[in-house]
């Protein structure tokens, strides 16, 4: 019992990075021969979920017997067992050497430090492609009960389209960083809103067949997840 | 300096770079649910939703060497799972279309929703949220603080014994305390029983 209770301190602690390498190691064996290690482990896992407003309908499913499955059906060869090598001993020369002259050409060019612009625009692509930036979008529209319809995110921005199953209503959201304002349709955009989070400012358009009061809403709801961003 | 997400996951995720199934297992079993989830929002089909989740992992764990780690895995992961879920629309879409050339008024495709948000279960997460706050408010309040600071502040186990006062190995017993009476609760609450009667430290 004495056991159990340490092992799953152990647990408690590898959830928060605080475990050793040395125990780190240990607990995984522990816990993939042990069901019950499993299910603290999921808890721990489904606590913070829960705690963190997340999702939660999904909780009781377990994928893990049906991905190990499939990965063992169509992977297990070449993911673990080591690849032979090839025998032409010339191949490894050539190799070696091509090798040998791209360290040599790489360590002769200049390393450049990455300017403040740099690491500016690396935070806010970062932000825009982020779980977070469809998080903004969902829950600026949260109050209407919607359905998404489909959604696209890169560099440039993210775009949302919902619809409103009550009228068949169809609109969408967008949230691009300021310096992508121009790859917006600007004539679509019928409402457009200016966000301002730690790593930029942020345009939101909502465009659509939906009334500007509902775009009102949107919008301004648009702002108080701002900080998601962050 | 607040513990993140993407650190807790990171030696996870070397250990799975380097082959290590066990340790991908915990990351699957950390983002299962909320990866479906995202699915979901796309196809409204549950079953449809778990494939996705699946091939996600799937195809996550054969590209894990090109995943850099400057980024989260679950930012990464989430990524794959709304492009999974994307190009299942899409190749849904042609289906369809072999059966109807019906587009819509844009000429762009929607997927109907096929079920609804089960009322069932959005009344058990109301209830679970519901019952692990009234754990968290019946814990003694050394266990609470020290739970509290580390899942609502993100501390790490040294900033919470520097505030409180007392060696890291007491925070780390006492939020696994405060993570065990919360798993009974849940326990209790899915399956109607404990597993043992936990009695909070006063």
């Amino acid at each position: 019992m004495i056991d159990n209770k340490n092992m799953k301190e152990k647990i408690s602690a590898l959830a928060d990075s605080e475990l050793s390498e040395f125990e780190t190691r240990r607990i995984l064996d522990e816990i993939s021969s042990n069901p019950e290690y499993r299910e603290f482990w999921k808890s721990i896992q489904h606590t913070k979920d829960i705690l963190n407003d997340e999702e939660s309908d999904f909780h009781d499913l377990d994928l893990s017997s049906r991905i190990y499955a499939q990965l063992d059906q169509k992977e297990s060869k070449s993911l673990f067992v080591s690849k032979k090598l090839p025998h032409n001993p010339f191949k490894y020369i050539a190799a070696s050497f091509i090798g040998f002259c791209g360290v040599i050409i790489y360590s002769l060019i200049p390393e450049q430090e990455p300017s403040f612009s740099d690491f500016a625009s690396e935070r806010i692509v970062q932000a825009i492609e982020s779980p977070e930036a469809m998080e903004v979008l969902n829950n600026s529209v949260s109050e209407f009960n919607v359905i998404l319809q489909d959604y696209k995110s890169n560099q440039e921005g993210t775009l949302a389209s919902y619809r409103l199953p009550s009228s068949g209503e169809i609109f969408k959201v967008s949230l691009y960083p300021i310096q992508e304002v121009n790859k917006m349709d600007i004539q679509e955009a019928t409402k457009i809103s200016y966000i301002q989070s730690d790593k930029g400012i942020y345009v939101v358009s909502v465009s659509g067949n939906i009334s500007a009061d509902k775009k009102n809403q949107i919008l301004q709801k648009v702002n108080l997840f701002a900080d998601k961003l962050n | 300096m607040k513990t993140s997400n993407k650190d807790i996951d990171l030696s996870l995720v070397k250990r799975a770079k380097a082959g290590d199934l066990r340790a991908y297992d915990l990351l699957v079993l950390k983002y299962q649910a909320r990866l479906i989830s995202t699915a979901y929002k796309f196809v409204k089909d549950r079953h449809i939703a778990e494939d996705i989740a699946q091939e996600s992992f799937i195809k996550s764990f054969k590209s894990l060497s090109a995943f850099r780690e400057d980024s989260t895995f679950y930012t990464w992961i989430y990524r794959i799972t709304v492009n999974t879920a994307k190009n299942f629309l899409v190749s849904k879409k042609r289906r369809d279309e072999l059966l109807q050339t019906e587009l819509t008024e844009e000429g762009d495709y929607f997927l109907e929703s096929v079920t609804i948000d089960n009322p069932e279960d959005l009344l058990n997460a109301s209830e679970l949220k519901h019952i692990i706050h009234t754990s968290i408010n019946q814990l003694g309040e050394d266990t609470k603080t020290a739970f509290s600071l580390r899942e609502f502040e993100g501390l790490s186990y040294e900033e919470i014994a520097d505030i409180i006062g007392c060696p890291v190995g007491t925070v780390r017993s006492r939020i696994f305390r405060g993570r065990e009476v919360i798993d009974d609760a849940i326990k209790k609450y899915r399956y109607g029983i404990g597993t043992k009667k936990s009695k909070v430290k006063k």
